[in-house]
């Protein structure tokens, strides 16, 4: 059996960050800003359990992508409720047009 | 056969680790049955709720106080995932102070109360706040860390977007939570390339340190820098501290002196718990990085966010933003006892953090009230305030005092501990950082005295534009003294306090310095 080496992994997985971080910082739309965020985060998932493969003593790896995948989901979950209020108070979800808050 | 066997002894493990953590538990089980109260007796009662979640919290404080007398040393639990030592206590211990604290500001706050949505969910938020931090604090594995930290986050979400149905709340939410949710997913990654590096995501022992020694220290200082990110941000260092103003412009005081409190408590006992892995004696690991000093990265961090914090406080006319770069400025201070990592600096970091915790609960206390009881926000409308309301106007100027680091006050103790320890690892080690960080501390402490000082200048040397009419309650005043005191008395004798705390936190810092 052959197996994928792990260097492909890590570049997929710095791959997906530095997009995820490029729409971030980019793009003027919160939702996609939190696409992005998840991008990021399945970037470390992708590490965890690649490197996690290796380890086998015990499983930390796996362990902990599982544990982010529950919590990114209960963060995004969260976030997106609040985008939904942001929505109904601006009637937008631009970043740049949602400033009451200066002084 | 064998996995049997490991199972049983799992299982042992988990069982034996049960008792010490029952304020955990207790939090856990008010948190489900306070849902289902809510959902029960919405129609008939609404105070049973936040009755209920009182109680649970002071079972919580009770099981807390109890690990005093069964915890005399480091303990580990659940197979090494959860580390209980005495300091941690104390940390818990303060938790439960600002929960209950603001539970009491909470209950009568107008902008809680009147929130559509009915006030109930807001309190069942605490107790998951409590364990989430709890966790934090106990925690010196990266699993753990990560997941109480975002406990915490979620909570702290939910708690600033509680009420968006006003414009201000919903963008200082959606900021919180998107800048919460980027640093916590730049956190996770630096955590995969830690344990791709060391193969083990625990901090205890040496496995950790020796593996990471023989890992490229390009790398090595990426991921720690991005793992870093994640703890500075819920500390609200500089330069992840532009959402903190926003967010305590736009939330209610009462969820402010509980954030502000508690959850930053909780992230320097995590940076702490991160530090103190690499001032293992470092050269048995053989773990030598000529580049990249991340001890003179931090003291930079600090220096800067003490000087922005002070000096965008001095332009501030609304007090929540003022106190926000206030806080921000205290998060510099409290960094320096991490930087040097004695056994006196660590004593000194958990007296500064006490202090804090009192001085911003009171500060939230006072706007809180004069929020709801007049819709004053900026500083202008405290003026004259002393002639109508001289009790609160005295206590108000002890925590000011505290704040700049005045004596006869706690902040000056807190202060005058912090900056001797790092004297005392200059003196040893010569680092020119340290001698820059100690400078720059002093001159900030000036500094803050010029924005401190013009709260009470407002409410003593200003007339009055209106009456200030309505009765501060009872129960307020009597928990403004009750905080004060416990300021003044950090202040006036700090040797029983300080020793206190030395006798619980030299037991960590001994381990280290073995």
């Amino acid at each position: 059996m052959s197996t994928i080496p792990l260097e492909h992994f890590l570049l997929m997985s710095a791959a997906l960050f530095c997009i995820g971080l490029y729409a971030v910082l980019t793009r003027r739309n919160l939702v996609i800003m939190l696409i992005g965020i998840e991008l990021m985060v399945n970037a470390g998932v992708i590490n965890l359990a690649a490197f996690g493969a290796f380890e086998t003593s015990h499983h930390e790896g796996q362990m902990m992508g599982i544990f982010a995948i529950v919590l990114s989901a209960a963060s995004v979950a969260v976030a997106l409720a609040i985008i939904l209020k942001v929505y109904q108070q601006f009637n937008t979800i631009e970043p740049g047009k949602i400033d009451t808050l200066r002084n | 056969m064998m996995n049997n066997l490991n199972a049983t002894v799992l299982l042992e493990q988990i069982t034996g680790s049960l008792p010490y953590f029952l304020p955990e538990i207790v939090c856990s089980l008010v948190f489900i049955v306070a849902i289902f109260i809510d959902l029960f007796t919405r129609k008939q009662s609404r105070s049973l709720v936040p009755f209920f979640v009182f109680a649970g919290l002071l079972l919580a404080l009770f099981f807390t106080l109890d690990q005093f007398r069964m915890v005399k040393e480091e303990i580990w639990l659940f197979n090494g995932m959860i580390r209980l030592s005495p300091a941690g206590i104390i940390y818990k211990l303060l938790f439960l102070l600002a929960a209950m604290v603001t539970h009491i500001l909470s209950i009568r706050s107008k902008a809680i109360r009147l929130a559509p949505k009915g006030y109930a969910e807001f309190f069942i938020m605490l107790p998951v706040f409590i364990v989430g931090l709890n966790i934090m604090s106990m925690s010196s594995h990266l699993l753990m860390i990560f997941l109480g930290m975002e406990m915490v986050s979620i909570a702290s979400y939910i708690l600033v977007a509680y009420m968006a149905e006003q414009p201000r709340s919903a963008e200082a939410a959606v900021k919180y939570a998107l800048f919460g949710a980027l640093s916590s997913a730049v956190m996770l990654y630096g955590i995969s390339l830690l344990y791709g590096l060391t193969g083990t995501l625990s901090l205890q022992g040496s496995t950790f340190l020796a593996n990471l020694s023989k890992a490229p220290e390009y790398i090595s200082a990426l991921a720690i820098l991005m793992v870093l990110a994640g703890f500075l941000y819920k500390i609200s260092a500089v330069p992840f501290h532009f959402y903190v103003p926003d967010v305590y412009e736009g939330t209610p005081a009462p969820v402010i002196a509980f954030l502000s409190t508690a959850p930053k408590a909780a992230g320097f006992a995590v940076l702490f718990t991160f530090i103190g892995v690499f001032t293992l004696p470092m050269e048995s690991y053989h773990l030598v990085w000529p580049k990249f000093n991340w001890e003179n990265i931090l003291v930079f961090i600090s220096i800067c966010t003490m000087t922005l914090g002070n000096l965008s406080a001095l332009a501030q006319k609304n007090v929540k933003r003022m106190m926000a770069y206030s806080s921000i400025a205290h998060t510099g201070f409290m960094m320096m006892p991490l930087l040097v990592f004695s056994e006196m600096s660590a004593a000194s970091l958990v007296f500064y953090i006490v202090v804090y915790v009192l001085m911003n609960l009171a500060i939230f206390l006072l706007v809180g009230h004069m929020e709801d009881a007049y819709g004053a926000t900026e500083l202008e409308s405290y003026k004259g305030l002393a002639a109508f309301n001289p009790l609160l106007s005295v206590c108000m100027v002890i925590v000011l005092a505290s704040l700049v680091g005045l004596p006869p006050t706690g902040g000056f103790t807190g202060k005058f501990l912090v900056f001797s320890s790092v004297l005392e690892a200059y003196r040893i080690s010569h680092n020119p950082w340290l001698l820059y960080l100690l400078v720059a501390a002093v001159l900030n402490t000036v500094i803050a005295l010029f924005f401190y000082l013009r709260l009470p200048l407002y409410m003593y040397f200003r007339k009055a534009e209106k009456i200030y009419t309505s009765k501060t309650p009872l129960y307020l005043l009597v928990i403004m003294c009750l905080l004060v005191a416990g300021i003044l008395m950090a202040g006036v004798f700090p040797s029983e306090l300080v020793k206190w705390i030395s006798a619980h936190t030299a037991e960590t810092a001994q381990i280290r310095f073995k």
